[in-house]
C-alpha cells in the first residue's frame, strides 16, 4: 500500500509541529524520517497512523490513494510500533502477539488453532520461538522490540510505522537489529516508515531518507543522494560530522577560508564551505596548493580510521579530519605539528542560513 | 533483637551504630518503642476492647444482640420477664434491619463510586483539558467538608424548605426492601413493588446520597496515580491493533488498574459502612432508617453497651478483613511483579 501525505499541518497550541508537509511513499518502500528531536517526525508518523488528527482542513492523508481522514486508527490497516514498545505488561508474549487477532469480531476471527499457528510463525520470524509464555518484563530490550514488531505484523498491516524503533537499545543490539529490520522488510515486503534521530541508522537501513527540521521536510532522497548532494546546509550538517569553512565565494574556493574568514563579514559573496572529515586532506608540505595552515591538537583512533583534530592558525577554528590508518602512519603526525589542510570535496552554500 | 522496623534496610555495623547517620542503637530502640506504644494504646487496645465488650456476656450474649426470640406462646411467665423478651426481640430486629440498611446503602454507594471513580481517574489521567486542576480539587472536596455539613447540604437541597423541596418531597420511588420479581407477563419491567417511599431526605435514598458524597474521592483517588503513570501508549497500541474502545478498556486498562481499583473499593466500602455524621443528619433519626453506626449510637445511648459493642464488632471485623485483603493484595502484587507479570501500582 502506498502512503501519501499532502500539505499536512499539525499544531499544538501555538507550536506548529508539522508545517505543510507532503510526502509520498511507494508500495514496499522502506523510508526513514530523520531529524533532531522536535523536528516533527514523530508527529508526522502518528498523523499517518491516525493517532494524531491534523489541524482542521490542513492536510490530507491517502493510503492506497484513499483519503483516510474519517478512518480511526484501528481501521487504517497500519501496524504501529511504539518507541517504548507499549507491550501489554499483564499478558504473555503469546497473548501480546495474538491480541490483534483476538479482538476481531468473531466472524473474521481466526480459530484458536489458527491463532496459535500464526503466533508461532511470527515468533519464528522475529527469532523468539518458545517465548510464548514469558512476560514482557522477562525479556531484554531487543527482544521486547521484536515482540512489538511481531504484534504489529500479526494483523497483516499494509503499512508498518515504527517510532524510534531502536531508540532505547544499546549500540550493539541496535546495529544487529538494523540489519535484521532490513532483512525483515526484504522478506515481508510491507511498506515501512520509521522515525529515527540517528542519521547513521537512517542512511544504513532505509531505501529513502526524509530529513526533517523544524516541522518541514528539507530533503527526500536515497541515502546516497542526501549524503552526497545535500539540498540545504541543515541536511549537510545533520547527516554526519562536517567542518565549516566560512569565507567568500571568490576566485578560488580552496582559498576561501584563508582569505576572508571573519574579516569581511558584510561582503556580498559570503558563503560557507561544508567539508566532511573524510574529505579533509592533510599534508606535511605546502605542495603548491594554497592550503590552510593548522596545528595538530589531538588524535584519536576509532576503529579503522583515525580522527585528527586541528586548529587553524589564522581563524583558530577547529577542523576534524578522518584519515585511513595507512595515511595516518604515513604522515606520522604528532601533537603540535604544523600541517597544511585542504579538501577533496566541499559543498558550498551561500550564507543566508544561520547554523 | 526484634526491633527490626528501623534496622532492616540500613547497612549498619554489628554494634548497631549506623556509620552514615551516626544514629546510635538507643535512638532506634526508643523510636521503635514509642511507635509500638502509640499504636498499642490508640489502635490495638481500643480494637481489642470492642471485641472484649462484645463478648462480655459470652457467645450466647453476642448472638442475642442479633437474634432474640420473643416470649413463647402459651407459656406462663411473669409480666416483667415477658416484657423483657419482647423488648429484646424488637431490639434485635432493629439491629438486623440496620445491618440490612447498611449493606444496601453501602453497596449502592460503592457501585456508584466505582463507576464514577474509574471515569474520573480516566478523564484526569488520560486527557488534558481546561479546568483539570479544578476537577481534581472538587473530587477532593468531600475530604475537607465535615460529614455533618455534607448531610446538611442535602437537607437544605431536598428538604421541605430546601431549594428543590417542592419536587423532592413529592418524589416517589419504590421501597427497595419491597421489590419482588413479577415476570414479563404483560410488563416490560419484571420487578414489582408493594410499597412506595416519598421524598429524598429522611429516606434510604437520602442516606445513599450522603454516603456517596462522603465516599466520593476514595476510588477516584486511589486510581488516579496508577492511571496517570500508565500513560496512553498501551491503549493506543490496542486501538491500532483494531480493538474497540470497550475491548481496550476491558483487556488493557482494567487489568492494569485492578489492584488499585480493589484497594479503592475496599477503602470506599469501609467508609461507606462506617459513615456516621452525614447519615445521621439525612436519616431523620427514625428507627427504620438506622444504619449500623446509627444503631450502635442508639444502643449505647440506651445503656445497652454489650449490644452496641456486638454490633460495632461487625464494623471492626470488616476493617480487619479489609486489612487482610490489603495484605494479600500487596503480597500478590509483589508476587506478580517478581514473576514478571503486570499490575504494577
Amino acid at each position: 500500500m502506498s502512503v501519501e501525505v499532502r500539505n499536512l499541518t499539525k499544531s499544538y497550541g501555538n507550536f506548529t509541529a508539522v508545517k505543510d508537509v507532503s510526502l509520498v511513499v511507494n508500495t514496499g518502500q522502506l523510508v526513514a524520517l530523520v531529524g533532531p528531536s522536535g523536528s516533527g517526525k514523530t508527529t508526522l508518523l502518528r498523523s499517518i497512523a491516525g493517532l494524531e488528527q491534523p489541524d482542521p482542513g490542513a492536510g490530507t492523508i491517502l493510503l492506497n490513494g484513499k483519503d483516510v481522514a474519517a478512518e480511526p486508527v484501528g481501521r487504517r490497516k497500519i501496524g504501529f510500533v511504539f518507541q517504548h514498545y507499549a507491550l501489554f505488561k499483564h499478558m504473555t508474549v503469546g497473548e501480546n502477539v495474538a491480541f490483534g487477532l483476538r479482538v476481531r469480531p468473531w466472524r473474521s476471527r481466526p480459530s484458536r488453532q489458527e491463532i496459535r499457528k500464526i503466533v508461532g510463525e511470527l515468533l519464528d520470524l522475529v527469532q523468539l520461538r518458545g517465548m510464548e509464555r514469558r512476560y514482557p518484563s522477562q525479556l531484554s530490550g531487543g527482544q521486547r522490540q521484536r515482540i512489538a514488531l511481531a504484534r504489529a505484523l500479526a494483523t497483516k498491516p499494509a503499512v508498518l510505522l515504527l517510532d524510534e524503533p531502536f531508540g532505547a537499545l544499546d549500540a550493539k543490539v541496535r546495529r544487529e537489529l538494523r540489519q535484521w529490520l532490513r532483512q525483515l522488510h526484504h522478506d515481508v515486503g510491507v511498506t515501512t516508515i520509521f522515525v529515527t534521530h540517528d542519521q547513521e541508522e537512517a542512511l544504513e537501513v532505509a531505501d529513502r531518507v526524509a530529513v526533517m527540521n523544524k516541522g518541514v521536510i528539507e530533503q527526500i532522497g536515497t541515502p546516497t543522494e542526501v549524503y552526497d548532494h545535500p539540498a540545504t546546509p541543515f541536511v549537510q550538517t545533520f547527516l554526519g560530522t562536517v567542518n565549516l569553512f566560512r569565507g567568500r565565494i571568490a576566485e578560488d574556493l580552496q582559498k576561501s577560508g584563508e582569505t576572508s574568514n571573519g574579516r569581511d563579514p558584510t561582503s556580498p559573496g559570503k558563503a560557507t564551505a561544508f567539508v566532511r572529515p573524510h574529505d579533509v586532506e592533510i599534508s606535511r608540505l605546502a605542495n603548491g596548493h594554497p592550503g590552510l595552515v593548522g596545528e595538530v591538537i589531538s588524535t584519536s583512533m576509532t576503529g579503522p580510521t583515525t580522527r585528527v583534530y586541528l586548529q587553524l592558525s589564522d581563524s583558530r577554528e577547529l577542523v576534524e579530519a578522518e584519515l585511513t590508518r595507512n595515511r595516518y602512519h604515513e604522515l606520522a603526525l604528532k601533537i603540535g605539528d604544523t600541517v597544511y589542510v585542504s579538501w577533496r570535496k566541499a559543498k558550498v552554500f551561500a550564507d543566508d542560513y544561520s547554523i | 533483637m526484634t526491633t527490626t522496623t528501623l534496622a532492616t534496610s540500613s547497612n549498619r555495623r554489628a554494634d548497631g551504630e549506623n556509620p552514615a547517620t551516626g544514629s546510635a542503637r538507643w535512638v532506634r530502640i526508643v523510636l521503635t518503642l514509642a511507635t509500638v506504644a502509640f499504636i498499642g494504646i490508640f489502635v490495638v487496645l481500643p480494637l481489642a476492647n470492642v471485641f472484649a465488650q462484645a463478648f462480655s456476656h459470652g457467645v450466647s450474649g453476642y448472638v442475642h444482640a442479633f437474634f432474640a426470640d420473643g416470649p413463647p406462646r402459651g407459656v406462663h411467665m411473669p409480666v416483667r420477664e415477658r416484657l423483657k423478651m419482647i423488648t429484646a426481640a424488637s431490639q434485635a430486629r432493629q439491629t438486623r434491619s440496620a445491618i440490612a440498611m447498611t449493606l444496601l446503602v453501602g453497596t449502592t454507594a460503592v457501585v456508584f463510586n466505582v463507576v464514577f471513580g474509574v471515569a474520573a481517574a480516566w478523564a484526569v489521567g488520560k486527557f488534558r483539558f481546561r479546568g483539570k486542576t479544578l476537577l481534581i480539587s472538587l473530587i477532593d472536596l468531600p475530604f475537607s467538608v465535615s460529614p455533618v455539613v455534607a448531610g446538611l447540604i442535602f437537607v437544605l437541597l431536598f428538604g421541605r424548605e430546601g431549594v428543590f423541596g417542592n419536587w423532592a418531597t413529592h418524589f416517589k420511588w419504590p421501597d427497595p426492601f419491597s421489590i419482588y420479581w413479577r415476570g414479563f407477563n404483560g410488563h416490560w419491567w419484571p420487578f414489582g413493588d408493594d410499597q412506595q417511599l416519598e421524598g429524598i431526605v429522611f429516606t434510604p435514598l437520602g442516606i445513599v446520597l450522603g454516603t456517596i458524597f462522603v465516599t466520593f474521592p476514595f476510588v477516584a483517588r486511589s486510581l488516579m496515580p496508577t492511571v496517570e503513570a500508565q500513560g496512553v501508549e498501551e491503549e493506543q497500541a490496542a486501538l491500532s491493533l483494531g480493538a474497540s474502545g470497550w475491548q481496550t478498556f476491558r483487556r488493557v486498562t482494567l487489568p492494569n488498574i485492578r489492584w488499585a481499583l480493589l484497594y479503592g473499593i475496599m477503602l470506599c466500602t469501609c467508609r461507606a459502612f462506617g459513615e456516621f455524621g452525614a447519615v445521621s443528619v439525612v436519616s431523620g433519626n427514625t428507627d427504620a432508617n438506622d444504619t449500623i453506626p446509627l444503631r450502635v449510637e442508639k444502643l449505647w445511648q440506651s445503656y445497652d453497651s454489650q449490644a452496641a459493642f456486638a454490633l460495632a464488632s461487625l464494623l471492626a471485623g470488616l476493617a480487619l478483613i479489609t486489612l487482610l485483603i490489603k495484605g494479600v493484595v500487596d503480597w500478590r502484587r509483589a508476587a506478580t511483579v517478581r514473576a514478571g507479570g503486570g499490575g504494577v501500582l
